[in-house]
C-alpha cells in the first residue's frame, strides 16, 4: 500500500465538497501517518473490506462538522449531540468513500472493495489507533475548517 | 415554480433513503420549487408498505439501505404500478447497477452528491415523460 | 437486527476470553442502546460486510482495558494504554469478530470482517453505523465491557 492509494479518496473529497457542501478544498500532500493520530474531535470511520481490508477516516473539529451539517440543510447547529450533525458527517463519508472506491473498483475488476455503513466518534483527545495497517493522510483546508482524511488499509483477499 | 402542474397543484413527491439529512436536502432541493415532499421512508420495506396509501408522481430512491435494498424496493413498486416514476440515488455510478436497475425497469440515476437543481431538473425530466 | 445473530456473538465473544485464561467471563445484560453518549474510553470497531452488514464495537473503561490488556500479555502491568496494550486489545476484538463469524457460518450467514480500529478518548459521543444498536454487558474478573453490536 502507496500514499498513492489515497488518490482517488482526496479527489472524491474535493468533487464532494464542492458539490455538497458548496466550497472550494485547498488539498495538502499524501504524508505517511504512524500507527495513530490523535481526531480533531469529530471523526467518521468507514470500514473496508474485500480487496483492501482496513479504513477510510474522515476527521475534523466538532465546530466544522456543526458548520457542514449547517450547509447541507440549512439549519444551524451549536453542538454534535444533535443527531443531524453526526448524521451529516456519516452521510459525507458515506458519499466520499462510495465514490472513490467506485473509481478504485472499475479501474481493477475483481478488485471488489465494499464498505461498512459508517460510524462517528465525537469526543475529547481521541486517539485513533491501527495495528499493522499501511496508513495515509491528506489534510485539507475548506471555508468550515481543516479536515484531515485517512486510509489505512492493506491487501485483501 | 417549476414543481407545479398545469393546474397549479405541486408535483407529489416520496423520498427514501435511510439517512435523514439525505431526505432533508431532497425536500430543500425541492420544497422552494413548489414541489410537495407527501412521504418520506428510511429503508425499501417502508417505502413498499406505505406506497400504496401515497401513490406520489415521483419517488427518489436511495440504492443502499437496510432492510430491503432500493432496487428491491423499486422493482417491487414497479410490479404493483409499472407507471411509477423512480429516480435512484446512489454513490456509486458502477455499471453493475445500472445493468440490475435496468433488468428491473428502473432507468433513471442520480448521482450523490446533487445540486439542488440537478434534483429538481431530474424529478421534471422523469415526472415530464 | 433478528434475535438469532445475537447468540454467535456471545459465544464468540465468551470462547476467546476462556481461551485467553479469562473465564470468569459472565453475560449480565441485553438491551437496545439509549443514548449516544460513553463513558467508556476505549472503543474498539471492527466493520461487518457481507450477510450482515454493520459494525460491531468492543468497548470498556480504560482501567478494565489495561487489566485485560496486563492478562493478555502474561501478568505484566500496563501503566498506561501504548501501542503494545493497544495491540493485544486489537487482537483480542479481531479474534472474537473472528469467532463469532465462525458461529455465524455455521448458520448459513457469510460475514466479511474488517481489521480492528481502536478509539481512545474521553466525553465521547458515539454513532454506530445509522441503525439501531443493541448492547451486549459483559463482566470478569477484569472489569466490565460492552459488545455493541449494529448491522442491519
Amino acid at each position: 500500500m502507496s500514499t498513492a492509494q489515497i488518490g482517488p479518496f482526496v479527489a472524491a473529497t474535493v468533487s464532494v465538497f464542492k458539490d455538497l457542501l458548496d466550497t472550494d478544498i485547498v488539498k495538502g500532500q499524501p504524508e505517511a501517518e504512524s500507527d495513530s493520530f490523535i481526531s480533531r474531535g469529530f471523526t467518521v470511520l468507514v470500514g473496508l473490506t474485500g480487496g483492501w481490508e482496513g479504513w477510510f477516516l474522515l476527521d475534523m473539529s466538532q465546530e466544522t462538522a456543526c458548520s457542514l451539517a449547517g450547509t447541507m440543510t440549512g439549519e444551524e447547529y451549536s453542538s454534535v449531540e444533535e443527531e443531524e450533525v453526526l448524521y451529516a458527517g456519516a452521510e459525507i463519508a458515506n458519499i466520499i468513500s462510495g465514490n472513490a472506491i467506485t473509481v478504485i473498483n472499475d479501474a481493477q475488476p475483481g478488485l471488489n472493495i465494499r464498505l461498512a455503513p459508517p460510524s462517528i466518534f465525537a469526543g475529547q483527545g481521541m486517539s485513533m489507533f491501527n495495528a499493522r495497517l499501511s496508513s495515509s493522510s491528506v489534510l485539507m483546508q475548506s471555508n468550515a475548517g481543516p479536515v484531515k482524511i485517512n486510509v489505512a488499509a492493506k491487501e485483501g483477499k | 415554480m417549476k414543481g407545479l402542474k398545469a393546474d397549479g397543484s405541486p408535483i407529489r413527491v416520496m423520498a427514501v433513503d435511510d439517512s435523514p439529512i439525505t431526505r432533508k436536502m431532497v425536500r430543500k432541493a425541492l420544497e422552494p420549487e413548489g414541489f410537495e415532499l407527501v412521504a418520506e421512508a428510511g429503508n425499501g420495506k417502508e417505502a413498499l408498505d406505505i406506497y400504496p396509501n401515497i401513490l406520489p408522481d415521483v419517488i427518489t430512491m436511495d440504492v443502499t439501505m437496510p432492510i430491503m435494498d432500493g432496487l428491491d424496493a423499486a422493482g417491487n413498486i414497479k410490479k404493483i404500478n409499472p407507471a411509477q416514476r423512480i429516480i435512484m440515488l446512489s454513490a456509486m455510478g458502477d455499471a453493475d447497477i445500472k445493468a440490475d436497475a435496468q433488468s428491473r425497469g428502473i432507468t433513471d440515476f442520480c448521482t450523490k452528491p446533487f445540486k439542488p437543481q440537478e434534483m429538481v431538473d431530474k424529478v421534471l425530466e422523469v415526472y415530464n415523460r | 437486527m433478528d434475535v438469532k445473530y445475537v447468540n454467535p456473538f456471545i459465544v464468540g465473544l465468551q470462547n476467546i476470553f476462556n481461551m485467553l485464561n479469562m473465564s470468569s467471563i459472565q453475560r449480565t445484560g441485553l438491551a437496545k442502546r439509549e443514548k449516544l453518549k460513553t463513558d467508556n474510553e476505549v472503543n474498539i470497531i471492527i466493520g461487518l460486510v457481507g450477510d450482515l452488514k454493520g459494525n460491531v464495537v468492543l468497548s470498556l473503561p480504560e482501567t478494565t482495558a489495561k487489566n485485560i490488556a496486563s492478562t493478555m500479555m502474561g501478568g505484566m502491568p500496563v501503566p498506561e494504554l501504548d501501542m503494545m496494550p493497544k495491540s493485544a486489545l486489537c487482537e483480542l476484538s479481531n479474534m472474537v469478530a473472528g469467532n463469532s463469524m465462525s458461529q455465524l457460518e455455521q448458520m448459513g450467514t457469510k460475514v466479511d470482517i474488517t481489521p480492528p480500529m481502536l478509539i481512545n478518548g474521553k466525553n465521547m459521543i458515539t454513532m454506530i453505523s445509522q441503525v439501531e444498536t443493541l448492547v451486549i454487558s459483559f463482566k470478569c474478573n477484569e472489569g466490565n465491557l460492552e459488545m455493541n453490536i449494529a448491522t442491519e
